[in-house]
């Protein structure tokens, strides 16, 4: 099966069945979402970077990553409920949070089996990409 | 019953007059009740009915002295003082200064010799500079009038107190309280009044006839209109003055003359001395007090006893008005004559009795309006001594643990303040007003804030009589006030900060994470396009450092020029349609027409302003829709309106929306509504929002037009 994807994102066809991705990062900020990449394209992870929460949806939805980046503060729709929808979608996607503002988040970050943690901006590239290769391996 | 004098009837009528327009008003909702019956007897023992020495019995000069309320002198035609009438002044000075007290009657003794060197009526002037009218009376003795003063002299109040000082007076305080003022021509005038009285009388004795008592009544009449003013009203002094003329003309002896009202009230002595027959009457009186027409019954009663214990025959009116009824009766052996009297006295006194309910139930409805008003009121004097406070006034006092000032205190030194004190003072001696003042008084936990007004206390003649302060405690709205504006700030304060956070950190932990990649690789043309990075994540976070001072400051060196804003539309017009196309959405303009659309401002500002909105309301219809702009000019405003048929706005975000860092776009900054705001509002301006659920948004902003003054 041949999915197409969004030209937009720099992505080429692939087939599903052989490469589940490793990460997908969904941030509205263009500059994390490059710098996110290029760490993680460093560490050796396959990477697709979206900036919205439906973008990301369908991102998660044709590519199964191992593991999903998503920003709390996504406009509309936040992060907590993109990675709720991500559960539903794959139960064994792993969602990592990412904030620039920890001590605003008034929601609780729901300790379910997927979630490994809140990544607080500015963030230290070694530790992330130990915390990547922890998570998928 | 002649009512020629004084103006008084008038001022009883208007009194009447305005208490039913208050009724009326509904602003008093009921009268209570009105005194019933009043009943003044008259008991006198015939023992000298040809003496004519009969009517100088004290009791008539008292009231007499009472109704006018000044001094009255009888000196006999060697100068010797046979009576000095008047509660208040001087009797009480002379008993305790005995250098005043030779000093007067040194004066006495000198009158009929300064009568003989000058005309009937003139001014004579007492040991105390005070002026004095003095007459001669028909059995030869003297009557002095007066010891009162012209107000508005300010020499004679000096004078005065240098003449107080001269005779070893120094409780000056009570002596002033106690002078009733009065110009000199009003007392030449009194005195005339007097003069004619005691000679009427004086004439009924000698020829007892029924034109002779009228004549004698008439002046009574004219002597109580005088009382008839709202300032001097007394019921007592004229009860006291129509009871003593009958006791007078009754021919003296044990006389008396008392009153009561319906019902269940005791006895009152009006004038007169006790009796056993007063006695009687008064348990009488107790026995008769509920049944069903006490008057009638109380008449009969009386005429039985008096009749036939004492062999006199008893007469009584009795007279209705405005519901109070006076009860008049005469016991003596001529009836005649003073039947016509009592006809004519007795509707004198239900007219006082009538006032004098009115006023009393008026002052008393007063005294719940003036002490019901939350606001403190104090009314003081022309030199600011405290005449009054309400109780709003006494609760500020005690709700600061100040001690309540009395009546009587000067305001200065009382706690309000040398701000406040001193507009009582002004307003109290001109009629300068001071009207929403504020101050803040007293200190630490005292410390108060008060709104206030102090006007003068204007009289008829437009001098000013006291003052009037009104205070309003605004201390806990105050404290209120700032607590809420430092916890907005805060609030505020906190929201840029959350916001700053937002938006900074993003480059930041770009930048950051650029650095350490630097490290880490190896490539060199990788490396320069990471250092690329980092310095284009710099700018970032210098353009929105910039971005948020702007929304304080949006417009920091622009030159301000007039600007045709159809013609700055105009100019957006290639871009927004390029945009409404891209978007689908159909744009629709309507400019004004007519006089041109100028404000003063800045070209761009104005230009970021319209893009601004217009883009919101483009990149809200994300599928696709209608954007109207339209332009008009109305009541001086230049009016520009956005209007979208898009999603609108939920209710939560309404308040946020021109906050900064409030935004629902990924990747919007939240500045652009915010800046866009405080652009306006510096031009002068106000940009409104209103929005509906599934209907759209509409943005209106509005400009003051510029007139071109060339």
């Amino acid at each position: 099966m041949r999915i197409r994807y969004s030209i937009a994102q720099g992505g080429t066809e692939r087939n599903e069945k052989v490469n589940r991705i490793d990460v997908v990062v969904i941030d509205d900020d263009e500059g994390i979402r490059w710098i996110l990449q290029q760490t993680l394209e460093m560490g050796n992870f396959s990477c697709i970077a979206v900036n919205n929460a439906m973008q990301g949806i369908n991102t998660v939805m044709n590519f199964h990553p191992h593991l999903a980046i998503v920003d709390i503060k996504l406009g509309a729709v936040n992060g907590f409920e993109v990675a709720r929808m991500i559960r539903q979608i794959y139960n064994d996607v792993k969602i990592l949070f990412m904030t620039g503002y920890r001590e605003a988040i008034t929601e609780q970050v729901e300790p379910a089996d997927n979630v490994i943690g809140v990544l607080e901006k500015p963030f230290n590239v070694e530790e992330l990409l130990q915390l990547v290769t922890k998570t998928i391996s | 019953m002649v009512h020629s004098t004084a103006g008084g009837f008038h001022k009883d009528c208007s009194l009447y007059l305005f208490l039913a327009c208050l009724k009326a008003g509904r602003i008093l909702l009921s009268f209570p009740q009105l005194p019933e019956v009043m009943i003044i007897t008259l008991y006198g023992m015939p023992d000298s009915p040809g003496n004519i020495h009969v009517p100088w019995r004290p009791v008539f000069w008292e009231a007499l002295a009472r109704t006018l309320k000044m001094t009255i002198a009888i000196i006999d035609p060697k100068g010797r003082l046979l009576s000095l009438h008047n509660p208040l002044y001087p009797a009480a000075m002379h008993q305790k200064h005995p250098s005043l007290v030779a000093a007067f009657n040194n004066f006495y003794s000198r009158v009929p010799q300064i009568f003989a060197e000058r005309k009937e009526g003139q001014l004579v002037f007492d040991p105390l500079g005070l002026p004095e009218s003095m007459a001669r009376l028909v059995d030869g003795s003297f009557l002095l009038l007066g010891g009162r003063l012209e107000e508005r002299e300010p020499q004679r109040l000096a004078e005065l107190s240098e003449r107080l000082s001269d005779l070893e007076v120094f409780d000056r305080g009570q002596f002033w309280t106690q002078m009733t003022l009065v110009a000199p021509e009003e007392m030449k005038e009194y005195l005339a009044m007097v003069v004619e009285l005691y000679n009427s009388i004086y004439h009924y004795f000698s020829k007892p006839g029924l034109p002779e008592i009228l004549a004698a009544v008439e002046n009574v009449n004219k002597l109580i209109a005088l009382t008839f003013d709202p300032e001097h009203f007394d019921l007592n002094a004229i009860m006291e003055l129509i009871a003593s003329f009958l006791v007078a003309i009754a021919g003296g002896g044990s006389a008396f003359a008392f009153s009561y009202e319906y019902p269940g009230r005791p006895l009152t002595l009006w004038c007169g001395e006790h009796s056993h027959i007063l006695e009687t009457l008064a348990d009488d009186w107790k026995t008769l007090s509920r049944v069903k027409d006490p008057a009638k019954t109380f008449d009969s009663l009386v005429r039985e006893r008096v009749e036939n214990e004492h062999a006199l025959t008893f007469q009584g009116i009795t007279r209705t008005r405005n519901g109070a009824t006076v009860y008049l009766g005469l016991i003596g052996k001529e009836g005649g004559h003073f039947r016509k009297a009592l006809v004519a006295l007795v509707k004198k006194a239900a007219i006082a009795l009538g006032v004098s309910s009115l006023s009393t139930v008026f002052q008393h409805r007063w005294g719940l309006v003036f002490n019901s008003i939350r606001q403190g009121i104090i009314v003081t004097d022309n030199r600011g001594m405290i005449l009054m406070m309400n109780q709003g006034a006494k609760q500020f006092f005690s709700g600061y643990g100040v001690m309540v000032p009395a009546a009587g205190q000067p305001v200065t030194g009382c706690g309000f303040g040398r701000q406040i004190e001193e507009a009582v003072c002004i307003a109290a001696k001109s009629n300068r007003s001071f009207m929403q003042k504020r101050s803040a008084i007293g200190e630490g936990e005292s410390l108060a804030h008060l709104r206030w007004d102090v006007v003068p206390l204007l009289r008829e003649d437009g001098c000013s009589a006291g003052a009037v302060l009104v205070f309003n405690d605004i201390t806990e709205p105050v404290k209120l006030h700032h607590e809420i504006q430092d916890w907005e700030r805060m609030a505020t304060a906190g929201e840029i900060a959350a916001g700053l956070a937002h938006e900074i950190r993003n480059p930041l932990a770009t930048a950051k994470a650029a650095i350490q990649l630097i490290r880490m690789v190896k490539d060199q043309v990788k490396q320069e396009e990471l250092l690329n990075k980092l310095e284009r994540e710099l700018d970032r976070m210098n353009d929105i450092l910039t971005n948020f001072l702007n929304i304080s400051k949006p417009m920091p060196e622009k030159k301000q020029e007039p600007v045709n804003l159809n013609q700055v539309l105009q100019e957006l017009l290639f871009l927004l349609n390029s945009e409404a196309l891209l978007n689908e959405i159909d744009l629709e303009i309507n400019f004004s027409t007519g006089k041109p659309l100028v404000v003063l401002g800045s070209p761009d500002s104005i230009k970021q302003v319209f893009l601004n909105i217009a883009r919101n309301a483009i990149e809200a219809m994300e599928n696709g829709g209608k954007l109207s702009i339209s332009t008009s000019l109305y009541n001086g405003r230049a009016q520009v309106t956005f209007q979208d048929n898009g999603p609108g706005i939920p209710e939560e975000n309404m308040a946020t929306l021109t906050k900064p860092f409030f935004t629902t776009k990924p990747g919007g900054t939240g500045l652009g509504l915010s800046i866009s705001s405080s652009i306006v509002r510096m031009m002068g301006g106000d940009l409104t929002i209103k929005s509906s659920l599934g209907k759209g948004t509409t943005v209106n902003i509005s400009l003051p037009a510029y007139e071109d003054k060339v």
